[in-house]
């Protein structure tokens, strides 16, 4: 069940999107995140689903892989949304107990905020899945630079970033193993309440903790073995360059997400 | 404790394209006493068999009995089949978690449901039997021990609940050759002692002493099932899918192959030794 | 021959909690490693024998003691990063030593960091990549991948700095037998076709006996060199060291025991089938 997470994993591609260069690519997203805010009416929102999906075909993304990025925080949208549903005091009341009320203005506001969060993972995780770590480090990178001359550690923030990202299905891993060790030793991790859950945790959390901190020593060796020592003097394979079908992404996206904004 | 698994289906990735059949249609029983050793590529679904017979995994299809006993039936006690089937995982020394070596050690027993006194008790047959003085060590830190000691805690931890079924996977990977030998020693000796022993290993010499029966998987099924001697005499068959045997095997199919009269059933040193010292003294070589 | 790597007398004491004694890792070790050699430094764990190729890597540095590598001095600050370039290094897991999600990304990082100008870049790393066989490889995951294809590609980040001399420390110890034998097949191509000096840290006799000259390390200090076959013939020793021989020198001396013998001791399953059809 772990290892199906896709939240912040790279779907390696080579289509147009993914060729495109990833300072265009975040500042698309960036500029889908304000557009997903900004958007008040059900038109517009279907505008932007409609234009999301046309960029996962362009992508080559599988609809599972998409839903799939979206479950891990399926919770977090269903609790919003009931959440909503029941709290939010509207005109047309449907239902009411209590300080619990159900309204016509709190089902749809609760559906709006619920597409809302949908369609932020999607733009989010539209980046993610169609751009490497390291490139979209590189590109943050690159359009952080300017922060460098108020000393701050652009390139530092940015090689956390991406080793983050690799180590993810490490962990995820190494994660399953424990449990499953710790399981045929009688340790139970989904029973009991909240505090016994929590306690019920250590035997995963303790071995999960001391592997990582291996990892990282190991890893830090590793890298300084392969010459690794910062910024300076460091060449890149891989230059970002923009490119006539950048420019022209970076126009349209923003045409299209300025035209939702103000018109719908 | 007979271990048996009927008809076993086990899927990955299921509902997606990349769906995989780890698992086709396994049924094999294994007896009290006997020592398995089950061989196989990284992908075979050896790891997924074993998983599954520890109840660490569900079956897509089939049935896993466990003294006669469906472990996968409601009703069934887990903390029985834990108490029963201990499972040593690749590298245990990554599943240390306590502050001290004698509270993860006692872990497993007390989750067991055993008394502080038996788990007390276990405990200290456990540390002795993997060759530590229980009270020197019970006081450390797991962790300021080295990794061949950490090893045989973590090893320690599932044998305090005494288990009947002994499950290891690839379990002296990285041990240095004094290292293996003790271990497999270890296992040996808890195979004397009545103790079922299913242990997946790549080292051929090490079975090709100790096991009394191997199982050699390949994509999801089972190619061999025999005796070390029977399986690892068809030595053609096993390099079809890529695997070796002993190499006091391979050394005398390179002897046959140059004429010698030598025959398939030999698998250890010792035999290797005294086959050669008699083909020498009856002059045909 | 030059040599390439020059320890004299090495001693190393890791860091200890305060108020414990420092235990010595490495009691003065000393050995030379010629241009273009096949090494293997064997010993239990716990020898010294990983503290000692750190050393090589200067990711440690000796408290007592000299070390050259290819003619730099280890002890100077200044040589950290030329020694470096010149020595790679290869660790036991290979996923705790991969940076990218990329392949081609990952071993791109050693020579970004040389500083490697822009334009080279991608015929550095295709290079590797070919050398270690992992070609069509480049845009994969590295954790989608097995765990020998894994350490070749470890390999060819290393590879791709254009280093004399490759260190593997433990390199198959995590790996199946297919594993293993991806990554000796590619360690004996690098030192027979690339030149490369190879200095390979195991337990792993059989890996040991391909090596020109084998080191044996027991409680950090080198306790018996020579060819493989003078090494393992010294049973007794090889067996204070906490190691084991080959099977096919087990045979030879089960055999000279009980009254035949082969006159050669042979270290490899071919010598030994060799030597009984003479």
């Amino acid at each position: 069940m772990l290892k199906n997470i896709t939240l912040g994993q790279y779907f390696p591609g080579d289509t147009i999107v993914h060729r495109l260069d990833p300072r265009i690519k975040i500042l698309v997203a960036l500029l889908f995140l304000v557009a997903v805010f900004v958007v008040r009416t059900m038109l517009g929102f279907l505008a932007l689903a409609a234009l999301f999906i046309l960029i996962i075909a362009l992508a080559k993304i599988g609809p599972v892989t998409i839903l799939r990025s979206i479950r891990p925080l399926l919770f977090i949208i269903i609790f919003t949304f009931v959440l909503n549903i029941l709290f939010y005091s509207g005109q047309t009341i449907y239902w009411q107990w209590g300080f619990l009320t159900i309204s016509k203005e709190g089902i749809e506001k609760a559906v709006f905020i619920a597409i809302r969060l949908v369609l932020l993972i999607v733009a989010t995780s539209l980046l993610t899945l169609t751009t490497s770590p390291m490139q979209l480090t590189d590109g943050m990178e690159s359009l952080l630079k300017p922060l460098k001359k108020i000393k701050f550690p652009v390139h530092e923030m940015a090689m956390m970033m991406s080793i983050a990202m690799r180590f993810i299905p490490t962990l995820v891993e190494e994660t399953d193993r424990i449990m499953k060790a710790q399981t045929a030793r009688g340790a139970e991790f989904d029973s009991g309440n909240l505090l016994k859950k929590a306690k019920n945790m250590i035997p995963l959390l303790v071995p999960l903790f001391v592997g990582a901190f291996k990892r990282a020593d190991e890893l830090a060796l590793a890298m300084e073995s392969r010459c690794y020592h910062g910024d300076e003097g460091r060449t890149r394979m891989k230059v970002l360059h923009l490119k006539r079908a950048d420019v022209w992404a970076l126009v349209l996206m923003l045409a299209a997400s300025v035209l939702f904004m103000v018109f719908l | 404790m007979p271990l048996s698994v009927t008809k076993l289906n086990y899927f990955y990735m299921t509902g997606t394209p990349f769906e995989v059949q780890a698992l086709k249609d396994i049924s094999l029983t294994v007896s009290d006493g006997e020592f398995v050793g089950v061989i196989g590529h990284t992908g075979c679904g050896k790891s997924t068999l074993i998983q599954l017979a520890a109840g660490l995994l569900k079956p897509a299809s089939g049935t896993v009995m466990v003294n006669g006993e469906d472990i996968n039936a409601s009703g069934y006690d887990r903390k029985l089949l834990r108490r029963t089937l201990g499972v040593v995982f690749q590298y245990p020394e990554y599943q240390l978690f306590e502050e001290t070596v004698g509270r993860d050690v006692a872990f497993g027993p007390m989750k067991a449901g055993m008394t502080e006194a038996e788990a007390e008790k276990n405990v200290d047959t456990a540390l002795e039997l993997v060759g530590f003085e229980p009270a020197k060590i019970k006081p450390l830190s797991p962790f300021d021990l080295s990794g061949g000691q950490k090893r045989k805690v973590a090893i320690a931890g599932v044998l305090a609940m005494d288990p009947q079924i002994l499950i290891l996977d690839e379990p002296i990977a990285g041990l240095d050759p004094l290292g293996r030998e003790q271990f497999m020693e270890l296992v040996k000796k808890l195979n004397d002692a009545g103790v079922t022993i299913i242990m997946i290993s790549h080292n051929m010499d090490g079975l090709a002493d100790y096991a009394s029966r191997i199982i050699a998987m390949d994509h999801g099924e089972v190619y061999a099932d025999g005796t070390p001697k029977e399986v690892f005499a068809d030595l053609d068959k096993l390099k079809k899918v890529g695997l070796g045997a002993s190499e006091s095997r391979e050394a005398a199919a390179m002897l046959k192959a140059r004429g010698w009269d030598i025959p398939d059933d030999i698998i250890k040193k010792d035999e290797l030794v005294a086959a050669i010292l008699k083909l020498s003294e009856d002059g045909k070589c | 021959m030059t040599k390439v790597i020059d320890a004299n007398n090495i001693k190393y004491a890791y860091p200890t909690i305060e108020g414990t004694e420092p235990k010595l890792a490495l009691k003065g070790v000393t050995l030379a490693v010629e241009q273009g050699q096949f090494v293997a430094i064997l010993g239990h764990n716990g020898s010294g024998k990983s503290t000692f190729a750190k050393h090589i890597n200067v990711l440690l540095r000796a408290q007592e003691g000299t070390l050259t590598v290819v003619g730099l001095d280890a002890a100077d600050e200044a040589n950290v990063w030329g020694i470096r370039s010149h020595a790679g290094m290869v660790f036991q897991n290979p996923d705790n030593q991969l940076v990218s999600t990329v392949v081609e990304e990952d071993v791109a990082f050693g020579p970004e960091n040389l500083g490697v100008p822009h334009e080279e870049l991608r015929g550095w790393v295709t290079e590797a990549l070919e050398a270690v066989g992992m070609q069509g490889f480049e845009k994969r995951a590295p954790h989608m991948l097995s765990g020998g294809q894994k350490q070749r590609i470890a390999i060819a980040g290393v590879l791709a700095m254009h280093p004399d001399i490759i260190v593997f420390d433990e390199p198959t110890a995590m790996l199946d037998p297919q594993g293993r034998a991806e990554v000796m097949d590619t360690i004996r191509y690098l030192n027979r076709e690339e030149g490369k000096t190879i200095v390979l840290i195991t337990h792993y006799m059989e890996e040991a006996s391909e090596a020109d000259r084998v080191f044996v390390m027991t409680d950090g200090a080198v306790t018996d060199e020579g060819t493989p076959r003078e090494v393992f013939s010294h049973k007794d020793r090889l067996e204070e060291a906490g190691l084991l021989p080959p099977l096919a020198t087990q045979v030879y001396y089960d055999l000279k025991e009980k009254g035949l013998d082969l006159g050669i001791c042979p270290v490899t399953l071919k010598e030994l089938v060799d030597e009984l059809c003479r």
